[in-house]
């Protein structure tokens, strides 16, 4: 057995299970973290024209610290290093990454990149969910972070995708290509908070509207893909009552617009983001709270804290399922399906359950 | 209150009391009791309980031996009780109103009443006391305190009231009293209330928490333990751990609504998160769809409920008309309707793994915002790469999965040969005064492989060691 190899393929594989590890995380906000785990990881360890760097449990072990980190060149690595090196990249390519691929990325690209004469035109200047076959919803939860608002982390992901030379469309260069393709995923997650935003400031501008009582509520415009939401606004403006004694905005302008008000928010949001207002920015782990402190931008507030509330990973399910063999152990193998579901359901959630009897449901004596 | 063993009479008694003889005449103040002493002739009887007098015969004289003629400094108190109780024995002048009396077997009681007085037997196997204790005693005038047939708690009482005596195994069970009502007074109100609610709602927890079968409350040995539980009458004979479950259930899913309820309130957007997974349990070989959901607010945040893991088991017609997919949305829409969610109002995001059906669901039928489970998606970018997925032939990379096949060896080897194990701990405890094992990863976590290269490495020159040992 090779210790070399051994060395280089923990080296190989610990990255990537630390950032597994992380997403695993169910109590805390973890989100930024894991996308910047996986930046690195897309960037350094699985990118083969980089170093990779050497990780020597013992010297942990023994709280030696490594004063001189080892890396190695690609080409210095055992074949069979290099050879899982390429194929985690590959395959980490085709679940994930591949989003940043501004060809691979897309559904029909040639619709949407042309060319005039071999020059670059674009078919489309806005894509639309369904022309991509990503969702983006980590990088879009990495976009409500101050830091990472501008997209320079979309950029350099994007930027570091090699794209093959067959794959670069007639007119287009691979920098072209990787600029647009930054360009759209921007647009796409943009207009995707952007659209929550503005039927959140709709239901505000529309609340307000009643209330005074002027306008009629049919003159309200309604921002564009957010139709199903705005049919439901009526029900919900029943239950936001209080929203209309906030100054919308902080500023105390009103708006003809949802979009207009949502825009104003952005500013103000582009204003903290501003590398000069670096103290405003939170931990990274207290992103929700600071958003849910954000009154001035009451619309993206709420866009934000719903589409925060995602965790990366699904662990949290797959690890309460672990019970299941003990409510169903073989000797209980024949337990009523109702009963599994209630034992199972007890188990999982027994945080929830009171300790005061007082505070149980009482069913009637007699039920059996 | 004061304990009658004959040591704590003694020392209750003060050193200087008057030693009263049987005679009123013949009292001696200094302490000696004369043998000469005669009762008087008509002894008039003192009777605690039914307040009567009770006649004594006149002739008979009280005898008193010689022995007990004693230096009132030698004597205890427990001693003058004890004469006493003799002469009144040898005298045998008992009150007239006890019809057929015979004095109590002593020897078979151990009681603290024998030291205290007489205790008589009447025809009707009825208990007599005559106290015989200082300010009591009184030959001519004897306190008389009838009992019963079955218990001589008449007797005790006067003892305690008069004389403030109590048995030490009274004061005892007294102490363990005033214990346990100092526990009752801090227990949880909840349980003084209605003990027996308290007992039923915390076994139903437990049995839930830890999978306890629900025959077990039906066992002999728990009706045992049931009819002991202080809970008041009877116990718990009976326990409907079912109905409680249920219960209990019932209850959480109503702080769960109440929950949702409350974001909702916040909300005028879709605000949830949803997970949703279908899993097959080995054991029954059933399916069973999973669902939990998380959310924000403005000021609770990273709120996770985990709301059903249900028996999935749809139709045969139902899974011929129409798609996985279609009946599972159908299924989920279903759960969370029942905790008041509406998949087309509330649903934004959703994460799961990218099996075909699911993912349809999520993404195309709910219309969720739809995120690969980055956990699922590393487990699977890592057993393709290293070539150790369960199937030989979807192993692409033959080399790594060698590489891992061997590993596994060495690990097995270690772990089965106990004088290679021998001989790794050794040094390993010498190396870094601690034993870390060497670990097989699970199969279905591949990740974790990490985890056994990093101890193979920790334990790199300690196994060559131990091997080198071994040849």
């Amino acid at each position: 057995m090779d210790r070399t190899l051994c060395i280089e393929f923990y080296s190989l594989i610990e990255p990537v299970r630390a950032v597994q590890i992380k997403a695993q995380a169910m109590q805390t906000f973890v989100i930024i973290d894991v996308y910047v785990m996986l930046y690195s990881l897309y960037t350094i360890v699985l990118d083969v024209s980089k170093p990779l760097e050497l990780i020597i449990p013992i010297r942990r072990q023994l709280d030696s610290e490594d004063p001189y980190p080892m890396s190695r060149s690609h080409d210095v690595l055992q074949p069979a290093t290099r050879e899982a090196r390429k194929f985690l990249s590959k395959t980490m390519s085709e679940r994930y990454f591949k989003r940043y691929h501004p060809i691979l990325a897309l559904h029909q690209p040639k619709k949407i990149y042309g060319n005039n004469l071999g020059r670059p035109m674009l078919q489309k200047n806005v894509l639309e969910e369904t022309n991509f076959k990503f969702s983006y919803l980590i990088d879009a939860q990495s976009m409500l972070y101050l830091p990472m608002m501008s997209g320079k982390i979309l950029a350099k992901l994007i930027n570091a995708t090699n794209i093959d030379r067959l794959d670069i469309l007639v007119g287009w260069t691979q920098e072209s290509l990787q600029k647009q393709h930054f360009v759209f995923v921007n647009q796409f997650i943009w207009n995707k908070i952007r659209c929550l935003a503005e039927t959140v400031a709709a239901s505000i501008m529309l609340k307000k509207q009643q209330m005074a009582g002027s306008t009629p509520v049919g003159r309200l415009e309604r921002p564009a893909k957010c139709v199903k939401t705005l049919e439901l606004l009526s029900a919900a403006l029943d239950i936001v009552a209080d929203d209309d004694k906030k100054d919308v905005n902080g500023s105390g302008k009103c708006f003809e617009t949802a979009a207009q008000m949502v825009n104003a928010e952005v500013q103000i949001l582009k204003g903290i983001g501003d590398e000069t207002n670096i103290k405003l920015w939170p931990e990274s782990a207290e992103l929700c709270k600071w958003w849910a402190r954000q009154t001035s931008m009451p619309c993206l507030m709420q866009a934000a804290l719903a589409i925060l509330a995602n965790k990366p990973s699904s662990g949290g399910l797959e690890c309460d399922l672990g019970s299941l063999s003990d409510v169903l152990p073989p000797k209980r193998s024949s337990l009523r399906a109702g009963l599994v579901e209630i034992n199972m359901f007890l188990k999982i959630n027994k945080h929830l359950i009171p300790t005061n009897p007082t505070e149980v449901v009482l069913f009637d004596k007699k039920m059996n | 209150m004061r304990n009658l063993g004959l040591n704590s009479v003694a020392t209750e008694v003060s050193a200087g009391m008057h030693i009263m003889a049987w005679s009123e005449d013949h009292v001696v103040e200094s302490g000696s009791i004369t043998a000469e002493g005669e009762v008087a002739s008509s002894v008039p009887v003192e009777i605690d309980d039914e307040e009567a007098q009770l006649e004594v015969d006149e002739e008979v004289q009280l005898e008193v031996d010689e022995e007990t003629q004693l230096e009132v400094d030698d004597v205890e108190r427990g001693d003058i009780e004890a004469i006493r109780i003799k002469n009144f024995i040898n005298a045998g002048i008992f009150p007239a109103i006890i019809k057929g009396v015979a004095i109590k077997d002593l020897k078979k009681t151990t009681s603290f009443l024998n030291q205290c007085g007489v205790r008589l037997i009447d025809k009707d196997m009825v208990e007599w006391f005559i106290c015989l204790i200082d300010p009591c005693f009184n030959v001519k005038k004897p306190v008389v305190i009838k009992c019963t047939k079955t218990g001589a708690s008449n007797a005790c009482t006067h003892l305690n009231k008069k004389h403030c005596i109590t048995s030490s195994k009274t004061m005892a069970t007294n102490k363990k009293l005033t214990h346990i009502k100092k526990q009752l007074d801090l227990s949880d109100p909840a349980f003084k209330k209605d003990p027996k609610r308290w007992f039923e709602m915390q076994l139903g927890v437990w049995s839930a928490e830890h999978s306890i079968s629900y025959n077990a409350f039906t066992t002999c040995r728990w009706q045992l333990i049931g009819r002991q539980l202080p809970v008041g009458e009877g116990g718990m004979k009976s326990i409907n751990i079912r109905k409680l479950h249920v219960e209990l259930y019932t209850t959480c899913k109503k702080i769960i609504i109440m929950s949702l309820a409350e974001a909702r309130s916040f909300f005028t957007i879709k605000y949830l998160s949803l997970y949703l997974d279908l899993i097959k349990n080995k054991m029954s070989n059933q399916k069973y769809l999973a669902l939990r959901v998380c959310f924000n607010t403005s000021t609770r945040f990273n709120i996770g409920y985990n709301l059903t893991v249900r028996r999935f088991a749809p139709t045969t017609d139902e899974r011929q008309a129409e798609q996985l997919s279609t009946i599972l949305h159908e299924w989920s829409s279903g759960v969370l309707e029942e905790f008041g969610i509406k998949v087309m109002l509330d649903v934004l995001t959703s994460t799961s793994d990218s099996g075909s059906d699911v993912k349809r669901t999520l993404d195309i039928l709910i219309d969720a915002w739809w995120e690969w489970c980055i956990s699922y998606l590393i487990h699977l970018a890592l057993t393709k790469t290293f070539g150790t997925s369960i199937d030989l032939n979807n192993s692409k990379n033959v080399d790594a999965r060698y590489f891992f096949q061997r590993i596994k060896n060495v690990i097995e080897a270690v772990n089965k040969s106990e004088y290679l194990q021998g001989a790794f701990e050794e040094a390993m405890l010498e190396l870094l005064e601690t034993y870390l094992k060497l670990l097989n990863s699970p199969q279905h976590q591949w990740s974790s492989t990490a985890l056994v290269l990093e101890r193979i490495l920790i334990a790199w020159e300690l196994l060559l060691q131990a091997y080198r040992k071994l040849n």
